[in-house]
């Protein structure tokens, strides 16, 4: 008999507006000791259908059908008292958010240690030392000390540590982990699945279902738990083929989502296809090209990836073909940039924070330079500064073989450089139609004569990014995360650009959709020769569309290398690090290329470290390594890092 | 070929296309609107706050439209008449009841215009004296809210957009302003400028009428009120300069006009209306405590609140004449509440802590 | 406590200060912008007793040295002159004297407002939109909307001299209950809705589900879990409530008579005694003062979560 066993769990949330059905016949068995993942869109359901096995929905929310069995035992309906000694005794859970999942003004051991009282027979002493011992088994430095301490002293990826902890403390059967690393950065999310797999393999008699939005981390955790993919694809479809709100005040967000392909009209095309593309994700390599095209025909995110995939060597030719066609000058030429912001740290003291220090690269014509680094690193700073929209601390500017100096020199470049935003929610004004939007650059530089040329402009960019040009006249709020970005890109090439920073542009879309626009930025490159500073977060994102790739650290640049050669070759520390997260489709090639889980946080560019901002965490740090910054040298033709131990290491 | 794609892996029936019920259950276009129409399309479907707005609407056309109207005036002593002896009949009338001439009439078969309210003790007639304290109420809340709201901004978006040396010095004027204690300051200063030389200034014009308590009032708004606008305007300026859309515009070359009037204006207006419309109360409320502690309008004019502070003289005999200005300037500002939390629900959700 | 607590606290402290000396600066030049400055009489005094007057109370020195002495007597010897009305007795007594009584009727107040507020407030967040709750909102909306001397004068009617239950005159046995009810009445409003808005809120919070998820009793969520965070937007009222009880006692004092400085304050208003306005404006705005630094200083050490600033 399996251990945790939902049948056609039906979940809704009751609001004004009527009944939102989250969670639309569900099943699935959990047995003991297995790892169950589900995966899926936002709003496609998994947090409901966690809260709905602990029965901790919000209160508009309620089981309308189906049956959640824990070892025989029918939960549905079971009663507070019983669901009292089953949460946290039982079942516990981990969830997505950990920077506000704790309770603020009490002290993390206070909270740990109500957990352990409340379903063991320990006294305070006793519970005490099992939180100590708790705490030291997720890794957490000094547990006595950081047992005072209240949760806002603690970084994220502690935090998500204590979670856990207090998940464990009372030995539950089953762990629920709902999106457990989603918010937190790159080098933290390998830590944290480091942990929960070697504590998983540490007690075999753990068993948990792990919810998450990226199936990548889920497989991960699959191949370690040599259950293959066959969970996944376990995992009841229609969960996915009915996306439905996950709460009500989301409800209309989510709508929109589900409105994301092409057309506001045609909102469920993706719908039917979601779910096979985490099917197909295991097995793409393999599949016929045939099928291949077909996928690529479809408007869904893997066909669109799979898409990419098949032209990506084509496109990495087709870019190196169109920089050599030009003289060999670079189009953007960055010199010692720095960015220093003034923080006060008392009534009288200031203290530099370098967001960026010392940067200098390089873009020719036609390329695209990814530039990757966790948060704090400054990259949207350097982004912001090349195109000085902040005013540099120092360093120089040079655009097409002239420095950017004079206010007449900037107007210019104004024209020639643009810049797409993060934030598809707050980089459009929610008071300007989307035309207007669209044309705002080119009202500003007066660039259209007439009302029906600055028309025809605006449509026929809207037409570019695939918006239909009904929708010109309306706001940025009736549109969904992917069709804003897709705005934002449109007013970014209304002056007709030659080089387009692009922040983040895809972070804060849902996987699929962050396919389409990367594609689209990809295709418009083909069609008009632009030239990119891509910034992501996440390799992955950059991977499909650099032909160069920059890492930075803490305001520092340590590693520049071809796409290919830093995939293949990274010799950075740090940047073998975040590439050894990056998902691998073969599971083969997964289950060699160990994650490499760094130690310690981030640290504040307040105080980075002296020497090498990166010797805190590095794996083969010296005591060289605090005394001097190392040098960015480059070690073979366009490789460049900047690492003391780069001779020893790189073999 | 579809089907085969399908069939590699996973039972096709496991990826049934959602139902035509399922798709209009998910479906939720909306017609394109503006912000404007969207949040009044809220305002109107909230019922309590178009209450609030019939109501203040309608008391707002009694105060100015009655007094035209009306046979008696709010100074008139219906005693007395030039060359008699003052007639103490028409002194404290009950409600609907006549003094002595009118009686007389009355029963010489005339119609005399009633007394809806009585009389005070001065023998005038009381409904007009509350409609006229109504109106001065409305109107002493309505220019202080003005006042507050054009210093407030202009001060606040310098601080804002300016920022630096400009900002700080400004904000520290802020901070003092708004840790001194107003009410008390109010008081004091309506206390002095009362008595002092602006007695003297508005003699003979017609701001002499209301009397130079309500101009120090409006003076003692302008120095003192206006801080809590000022830190608004500047905080939505500080948070609005940090949104995207305003490094986008900055980042296509726009000038500092252009993102005044494009971006932060559009952005700020909601915010400013709601906070003014909640200010009115707020003045309305310190004119009628001024008043009652008879540091508000000149007599004979009447206010709600002197209204009020006078009927507590005669308390014993006739409390509706306190009850009257209470329930109106209950309703009054009630209703005002209601209506701003209502415009603050519809324009500026995120406003509603 | 660390250096950061304490430097915010330092700060907050010279804030004040700043500000107790702003009110006595503005105080003390206001009044001496009444035509005659503020120790002439209206009854008509002989040249020479005038002169001896100005001559006693340092009157015929400029201006800024008068200024000087009456910052250095206040800071120095708590002194604020004599009243001109009650001849004889020292600003600083009188306002001594009206405390005693308004002391008692404030803290009364304020801590009725506070239990009774809170415990709504609570009701009314967890009984959300049923009945309990709209009731509650009704009326304390209702509340919010009345000023203190319309209520005051309505509990005067309805208690004495309809019901005749109650002593209109605040000095007789039980008279301070209605001007307490009266006091009390809009900050306990406000202290509802404003604790009902922040519990929901924080039930809202993630950190309330992680509660749940560990098995805790309901009850022990809302008054472990989610009374403490939901408190700490109360104290930011205190300083608020404290001005809003002050300026409400100087009107309730005077409906109900009673014997407190509001009702000295309110004579020397008529009567034009201007040391005794000057002295009662600086002592409880100084008081105000105090107590919005406590709320704030208060609300920094229960929140634990630092703020910059």
């Amino acid at each position: 008999m399996s251990l945790l066993s939902v049948k056609d769990l039906h979940t809704s949330f009751f609001t004004d507006a009527g009944e939102v059905r989250a969670v639309n016949g569900v099943s699935f068995e959990l047995e003991r000791g297995k790892i169950l993942g589900i995966v899926g869109e936002s709003g496609s359901g998994k947090s409901v259908t966690a809260y709905s096995i602990m029965q901790i929905l919000a209160e508009t929310g309620r089981i309308v059908g189906g049956s959640i069995k824990l070892d025989g035992q029918e939960l549905v309906g079971a009663g507070e008292k019983v669901m009292r000694t089953v949460r946290g005794n039982r079942i516990s859970i981990i969830f997505q958010d950990p920077m506000t999942s704790l309770n603020p003004t009490y002290t993390i051991g206070h909270q740990l240690i109500e957990a352990i009282l409340l379903h063991t027979d320990r006294d305070k002493k006793q519970a005490y030392d099992r939180a100590v011992e708790m705490l030291r088994l997720v890794n957490v430095n000094e547990p006595e000390r950081r047992m005072k301490q209240y949760p806002h002293e603690f970084s994220g990826g502690m935090r998500q540590r204590v979670m856990i902890a207090m998940a464990l403390a009372c030995e539950p059967d089953i762990l629920i982990a709902d999106e457990p690393t989603t918010a937190l950065d790159v080098t933290i999310q390998a830590q944290i699945l480091e942990l929960m797999q070697s504590l998983h393999h540490a007690r075999s008699g753990r068993r948990g279902a792990a919810v998450r939005r990226d199936h990548r981390d889920v497989r991960r955790l699959h191949l370690r738990a040599g259950d293959g993919g066959r969970d996944l694809l376990r995992a009841p479809p229609r969960l996915h083929a009915r996306p439905a709100a996950l709460d009500p005040e989301r409800r209309e967000r989510r709508t929109e989502a589900a409105a994301d392909h092409g057309h506001a009209d045609r909102p469920f095309e993706h719908a039917e296809g979601l779910s096979l593309c985490a099917a197909l994700r295991r097995r793409d390599e393999d599949l016929h090209p045939r099928a291949l095209r077909a996928a690529a025909g479809r408007p869904n995110a893997h066909g669109v990836v799979l898409a990419e995939r098949a032209r990506r060597g084509r496109i990495r030719k087709g870019g190196r073909e169109r920089m050599s066609e030009q003289n060999n000058t670079p189009l953007v030429d960055i010199r010692h940039l720095k960015e220093y912001f003034y923080i006060s740290t008392g009534p009288f003291t200031t203290k530099p924070l370098k967001a960026v220090d010392d940067v200098s690269f390089t873009i020719r014509r036609g390329e695209t330079l990814g530039l990757v680094g966790e948060s704090g690193c400054g990259k949207t700073t350097v982004g912001r500064t090349v195109l000085q929209l902040y005013k540099p601390t120092a360093g120089e500017i040079w655009y097409d073989g002239k420095q950017i100096k004079t206010a007449k020199d900037l107007k210019e470049f104004r024209t020639k450089a643009t810049m797409v935003f993060q934030d598809p929610y707050s980089s459009l004004n929610p008071r300007m139609t989307v035309s207007d939007i669209i044309a705002e650059p080119l009202d500003v530089h007066h660039l259209c004569k007439t009302k029906e040329e600055r028309r025809d402009r605006v449509l026929e960019l809207m037409q570019y990014v695939g918006l239909n040009s009904e929708h010109a006249s309306r706001y940025a709020h009736e549109f969904s995360g992917g069709q804003r970005q897709r705005i934002g890109i449109a007013r970014s090439l209304a002056v007709n650009p030659e080089f387009i920073v692009c922040d983040e542009p895809v972070s804060a879309l849902d996987v699929s959709i962050q396919a389409q626009v990367i594609n689209m930025f990809g295709d418009l490159q083909d069609k008009l020769g632009l030239t990119y500073l891509f910034i992501a977060h996440d390799l992955l994102v950059v991977r499909h569309i650099s032909d160069r790739i920059a890492v930075m650290y803490l305001g520092k640049m340590v590693e520049l290398a071809d796409a290919d050669e830093i995939y293949n070759h990274p010799l950075h520390p740090y940047s073998r690090s975040l590439i050894s997260a990056v998902p691998v489709p073969d599971p083969k090639i997964a289950r060699a290329n160990r994650r490499i889980a760094l130690k310690g946080d981030i640290p504040s560019p307040l105080n980075a470290p002296s020497g090498c901002p990166f010797r805190t965490r590095c794996p083969h740090a010296t005591e060289a390594c605090a005394e001097a910054m190392p040098e960015l040298k480059e070690v073979s033709a366009g490789h460049f890092v900047a690492c003391h131990r780069t001779a020893e290491l790189s073999d | 070929m579809k089907k085969k794609l399908f069939s590699m892996h996973v039972d096709m029936d496991d990826f049934l296309p959602a139902s035509a019920e399922d798709k209009a259950y998910m479906v939720q276009m909306r017609p394109s609107t503006t912000f404007f129409r969207d949040g009044v399309r809220r305002l109107v479907k909230n019922k309590i706050a178009l209450i609030s707005f019939i109501v203040i609407v309608a008391i707002t056309l009694a105060a100015i439209i009655i007094p035209i109207a009306w046979p008696y005036s709010y100074d008139q002593m219906l005693g007395v008449t030039a060359g008699r002896p003052v007639d103490a009949s028409y002194n404290n009338l009950k409600p609907m009841t006549y003094g002595r001439t009118e009686q007389a009439k009355i029963d010489a078969g005339e119609t005399v215009f009633p007394h809806l309210f009585g009389t005070d003790q001065h023998g005038r007639d009381y409904f007009i004296r509350v409609v006229y304290g109504t109106r001065i109420s409305l109107a002493v809340g309505f220019f202080a809210s003005i006042i507050v709201l054009i210093i407030g901004i202009t001060v606040g978006a310098i601080a804002g957009y300016v920022g630096g040396k400009v900002d700080l010095v400004i904000m520290r004027i802020v901070d003092i302003i708004y840790s001194l204690p107003d009410m008390l300051m109010v008081i004091l200063l309506a206390s002095v400028l009362g008595v002092s030389r602006l007695g003297t200034l508005i003699e003979g014009t017609s701001l002499e009428r209301i009397g130079g308590n309500i101009i120090s009032l409006f003076i003692v708004f302008a120095i003192l009120y206006w801080v809590s606008m000022a830190r608004l305007i500047r905080g939505q300026i500080l948070s609005l300069r940090e949104q995207e859309y305003v490094l986008a515009s900055q980042a296509t070359g726009a000038k500092s006009g252009w993102i005044i009037r494009k971006h932060l204006i559009p952005n700020c207006i909601s915010v400013v209306i709601i906070s003014t419309a909640l200010q009115i109360p707020n003045a309305i409320f310190t004119e009628s405590y001024l008043s009652f502690l008879g540091l508000g309008v000149n007599a004979p004019m009447s206010s709600l609140g002197s209204l009020a502070s006078d009927a507590l003289n005669g308390i014993s005999s006739y409390a509706y004449r306190l009850v009257i200005p209470a329930i109106v300037i209950s309703l009054i500002v009630l209703s005002l509440n209601l209506f701003g939390d209502g415009l603050r629900d519809a324009f500026d959700p995120k406003l509603n802590a | 406590m660390n250096t950061k607590n304490l430097l915010y606290i330092l700060k907050r402290l010279g804030l004040a200060l700043l500000t107790v000396w702003v009110v006595i600066t503005v105080t003390f030049f206001v009044m001496h912008a009444v035509p005659g400055g503020p120790f002439l009489s209206e009854k008509a005094i002989s040249e020479s007793a005038m002169r001896a007057l100005e001559a006693k109370y340092g009157m015929d020195k400029p201006l800024f040295v008068q200024y000087l002495t009456y910052l250095k007597d206040i800071v120095t010897k708590f002194d604020f002159g004599p009243s001109l009305k009650q001849r004889g007795r020292m600003v600083i007594d009188i306002i001594g004297d009206g405390m005693r009584t308004s002391a008692k009727l404030g803290v009364i107040s304020a801590v009725l407002a506070l239990i009774v507020g809170v415990v709504l407030g609570a009701v009314a967040a967890l009984r959300r939109n049923r009945i309990v709750d709209k009731i509650i909102m009704v009326i304390t909306t209702a509340f919010v909307s009345m000023p203190s001397f319309i209520m005051g004068a309505l509990l005067l009617i309805l208690f004495v001299i309809k019901l005749r239950l109650l002593p209109g005159n605040g000095a007789a046995a039980g008279g301070l209950v209605l001007p307490i009810i009266t006091l009390s009445l809009y900050p306990m409003a406000y202290i509802t809705r404003l604790t009902r808005s922040s519990m929901l809120d924080v039930l809202g919070q993630d950190y309330i589900r992680t509660a749940r998820a560990k098995g805790v009793a309901k009850g022990k969520i809302i008054f472990g879990h989610a009374m403490k965070n939901s408190l700490i937007p109360v104290i930011t009222y205190f300083g608020p409530m404290l001005a809003y009880i002050v300026t409400g006692s100087i009107v309730v004092e005077q409906i109900f008579a009673v014997p407190g400085i509001g009702r000295a304050f309110v004579s020397s208003i008529i009567n034009r005694d201007y040391p005794m306005i000057m002295g009662t404006t600086i002592v409880l705005a100084a008081l105000i003062v105090v107590m919005n630094l406590v709320s704030d200083v208060l609300y920094k050490v229960v929140d634990p979560r630092i703020k910059l600033d």
